[in-house]
């Protein structure tokens, strides 16, 4: 059986496809869960990338990152719509470009995105990076 | 939040609570990928 790990790290589209439909599946969380992949894949990617397709076209990372906004834009509205984790954006004084941060308080703990511009939603009344409880066993094998 | 600790510990939360969202799917409907 193939594990999130496995399509956070593959370039398959089709694969991936077929993760995201069976993630809609489990309803408004899942719904959520596919967007915040779709997301943390763009951003990953976005990191990354170099180069463009030809001259005049925009960069990988252009297009990267303009994928991982539109990510963010569904990903807000599924967080809207369910209404039961919270979320809200906050500013990293720290960065000088991307320094609008959401935030969302998964079960487990948050997560965040780092962004440009600040896109729809609360601001973030929660506080930052609480939950630290995982030990690195899923990234660490990529 | 920021600098790789925050990122990588944010990247684990992300891909768990995938895992668990498809755990739901998967068990009642014998789904696998």
């Amino acid at each position: 059986m193939l594990t999130t790990v496995t399509i956070f790290a593959t370039s398959d589209g089709a694969l991936t496809t077929r993760y995201y439909q069976l993630l809609a599946l489990a309803g408004k969380r899942g719904v959520i869960a596919m967007n915040l992949m779709l997301s943390l894949k763009a951003s990953y990617r976005a990191k990354r990338y170099r180069g463009r397709p030809a001259p005049g076209q925009p960069s990988y990372r252009t297009l990267a990152y303009d994928r991982k906004r539109w990510a963010l834009e569904q990903l807000l509205a599924a967080l809207e719509t369910e209404g039961m984790l919270r979320y809200g954006w906050g500013i990293d004084q720290v960065q000088p470009i991307h320094r609008y941060v959401l935030y969302v308080d998964l079960p487990r703990g948050q997560c965040s995105f780092h962004a440009s511009e600040r896109l729809a939603g609360p601001d973030y009344h929660g506080g930052m990076g609480w939950g630290a409880c995982l030990t690195g066993a899923y990234l660490a094998v990529l | 939040m920021a600098g790789w600790d925050g990122e990588h510990a944010s990247q684990e939360r992300i891909l768990q609570f995938c895992d668990e969202v498809m755990a739901e799917v998967e068990a009642p409907q014998g789904v696998l990928l």
